[in-house]
């Protein structure tokens, strides 16, 4: 296999460990290319990939383990992205959300809330048990700073004060969005009720969304209230990180379900059933929350703006309870692989 | 009706019709017999040869051991040989209907011309 190039070196490690290896060597060196072209690099990896699954007479075995990658695909994505996130700046504090808050709010006392020093926030603050038993509680988010007026309203008119503040935001470089009226929604009409604008702003990492309401409880006449939320936009890195995990985690839970596969192959119906059954049972549970958590994946850099809550939200909140069983439910295929299982013998000549 | 065979798949079992084969003498002989038609990648190769043994079509004949590198001769099998003749005769048929409905063209073509 040494005189084989490296590149077919690299891709033969596609096959599994085994005889196929050695004898795909001595098919390419016998048709004595230097170096693979690049349809038959992709081919190799596709068939070698195949091949990594066993049971080669089996389509069952291609769709299950394309299933389980999807899902491992979104946990590595999930994994790296929050990783990835450790290293995106701080929301800002001091000085730096003083000159935020003046700009937005010029001569007025304000007030900044920040509900945790994490980079999530969980309004029900578990501990790190309780969250690997129950999961996180519905508001599970980003953490952001809530910016405002001290005394919560602002004398004038919303509009007005909605014009110049984004001149304002204008002025001081941010990257300043269009107004839109919110409102409640007359039913009859399906018009809004023209009672707020809300707008976005981005500068240096950092977005704004601005709010302004006439409809809150208890404002006075005249007056209007203010908010101004400030997040941290998901910087081209932490997507990359994501992507990187996606590949990255599907490889993973493709590979252990070629190992599981091929070490059950020849086993007895029990273990094959064993190994087989749950692994299906908990893409029941598990594949609908991945395929949710891959397009909120996908929706957030289509939408654009500072994500409210990560992708993958939905798995560790209302999700955690499915998510938790199917993971056992692979472990007892993983386990029954391990315990049960054996390499999957070299088939032997036969004499006819 | 039996299902359709792939194209590799056909050539693997044609170029196995008369001796016993390794790889590289299956992507030759499938090569030779098409005049040069089919150029079968190693990848799909040993994938149709991994699934015609599973379904019995392919057996393993033996093996040889060539400057340390591991060598693998494949036959085919009864089950391998009825296989190969069922689509040949399905190709046949397909063929012989199209030849028919050209020569009906032809001799329309003539008759409104």
């Amino acid at each position: 296999m040494s005189r084989l190039g490296a590149g077919y070196r690299l891709l033969l490690r596609a096959y599994p460990p085994g005889r196929r290896r050695g004898e795909l060597a001595d098919t390419l060196l016998e048709v004595g290319r230097a170096r693979p072209s690049v349809r038959e690099g992709l081919n190799l990896l596709r068939h070698g990939l195949r091949a990594r699954l066993g049971r080669p007479a089996s389509t069952a075995v291609v769709v299950l383990a394309t299933m389980i990658a999807l899902v491992t695909g979104v946990v590595g994505a999930a994994v790296t992205t929050r990783l990835a996130w450790e290293a995106v700046p701080a929301l800002p504090s001091g000085e730096r959300l003083d000159e935020i808050a003046g700009t937005v709010f010029p001569g007025v006392p304000t007030t900044a809330e920040k509900y945790s020093d994490e980079l999530f926030y969980d309004l029900r603050e578990p501990s790190t048990a309780e969250v690997f038993l129950t999961g996180h509680d519905e508001d599970f988010q980003f953490t952001d700073v809530i910016l405002g007026p001290e005394s919560r309203f602002l004398p004038g008119d919303y509009r007005q004060w909605t014009v110049e503040a984004q001149g304002r935001l204008v002025e001081a470089g941010w990257d300043v969005g269009r107004a839109e009226v919110t409102g409640a929604t007359w039913i009859a009409t399906g018009e809004i009720d023209d009672s707020g604008r809300l707008f976005t702003a981005t500068r240096d990492g950092l977005a704004l969304e601005i709010q302004t309401e006439t409809d809150v409880v208890d404002t006075p006449a005249g007056s209007f209230s203010v908010t101004a939320e400030v997040d941290r936009l998901t910087p081209g890195y932490v997507l990359a990180a994501g992507v990187f995990g996606l590949l990255a985690g599907a490889l993973l839970g493709w590979l252990v379900t070629g190992w599981v596969s091929r070490r059950t192959e020849f086993q007895g119906a029990g273990v094959r059933s064993l190994a087989r059954e749950p692994a299906w049972l908990g893409l029941v549970f598990l594949l609908p929350q991945a395929l949710v958590a891959l397009v909120a994946m996908v929706g957030q850099q289509v939408v654009g703006g500072a994500p409210g809550s990560p992708f993958w939200a939905l798995s560790v909140t209302y999700g955690f309870g499915c998510g938790l069983l199917g993971f056992v439910l692979f472990g007892v295929s993983l386990v029954t692989a391990l315990v049960a299982g054996k390499a999957a013998p070299d088939a032997e000549p036969v004499v006819s | 009706m039996a299902k359709a065979m792939r194209e590799p798949t056909f050539w693997i079992l044609t170029a196995l019709v008369d001796q016993a084969r390794h790889g590289y003498g299956i992507i030759q002989q499938a090569a030779s017999l098409s005049d040069g038609q089919v150029t079968l990648q190693a990848g799909t190769l040993y994938a149709a040869l991994d699934r015609l043994h599973a379904e019995g079509l392919v057996a393993i004949d033996h093996d040889e051991t060539v400057d340390g590198r591991p060598r693998r001769y494949y036959r085919l099998t009864r089950g391998g040989v009825a296989a190969l003749q069922e689509e040949t005769t399905r190709l046949e048929r397909n063929a012989s209907t199209a030849s028919r409905q050209l020569a009906a063209r032809r001799h329309l073509g003539e008759a409104t011309a």
